[in-house]
């Protein structure tokens, strides 16, 4: 699991790498974006995280859990970007978007 | 005329489930499903055969799924059965009531009914002895040829 991260004052993006968030993946997905997190928590303000879900095609509840288990200590404060249809459906149906602002 | 069906069978284990729903992606494609309709569907597929292997089987690690893949007509029907531990009882029609819907929602877990139930038209369980059967039906959305 691959997660790069770009700061661009004040926004820390965390771009997820990685085409199917499932149970395979989903325990290497908590644990990479918990150090993503707390490595972009250094020196930067609440509020300024964005996750780049661009490359991600599928998501079922394990990789959401994974996802809200590694964000809800940052929230609010953190939204998920360039949310494919068939992610944003599931983020909509479980109503996380409603917790977790999804932009794009 | 008999249906005509297609049975998945695998070891319950989260990366045999990962194939299952990538044999099922093709065969959804070859059945003209709408890709759209398709992902649901593989999403169902994959959360019932998660909870088969996370709580079926917790006790039984490498049991024995199979996914029966029955077209008929413009209607599909996914069963899934297991010889696991059973559904917990009023599992399901807690899934169908749903939550508050005003409620900001972040659980970290127990989705996965709750998505069958919102993307299929109609899921039923049933045990038969030692066997569970969760079936799961929806339209075949084929695309436009």
């Amino acid at each position: 699991m691959r997660i790069s991260r770009i700061a661009t004052e004040p926004v820390t993006t965390l771009h997820v790498h990685c085409s199917r968030l499932d149970a395979v993946v989903a325990d290497d997905l908590r644990a990479a974006l918990g150090e993503a997190i707390a490595g972009a928590g250094a020196g930067a303000a609440p509020g300024e995280i964005v996750v780049d879900l661009a490359e991600v095609q599928f998501i079922d509840s394990s990789g959401l859990s994974a996802l809200v288990g590694a964000l809800r200590s940052i929230t609010p404060g953190v939204a998920l970007a360039n949310v494919c249809p068939a992610v944003r459906t599931v983020l909509r149906l479980t109503r996380v978007d409603r917790a977790i602002p999804v932009r794009g | 005329m008999r249906p005509q069906r297609i049975w998945l069978a695998i070891t319950a284990d989260f990366s045999m489930v990962r194939l299952a729903a990538v044999s099922l992606q093709a065969i959804l494609a070859e059945l003209g499903c709408e890709p759209g309709h398709a992902q649901a569907i593989e999403l169902c597929a994959v959360e019932a055969m998660n909870n088969v292997v996370e709580h079926a089987y917790a006790e039984e690690p490498g049991g024995r799924l199979e996914l029966q893949v029955t077209p008929v007509g413009d209607r599909l029907e996914l069963t899934l059965r297991d010889t696991g531990r059973p559904l917990p009882s009023g599992a399901l029609e807690r899934a169908r009531a749903g939550g508050e819907p005003e409620a900001p929602e972040l659980r970290e877990g127990g989705y996965g009914l709750d998505l069958i139930v919102a993307l299929m038209s109609d899921v039923r369980y049933a045990r038969v002895g030692e066997t569970n059967a969760l079936t799961m039906t929806t339209s075949l959305r084929r695309s436009p040829a």
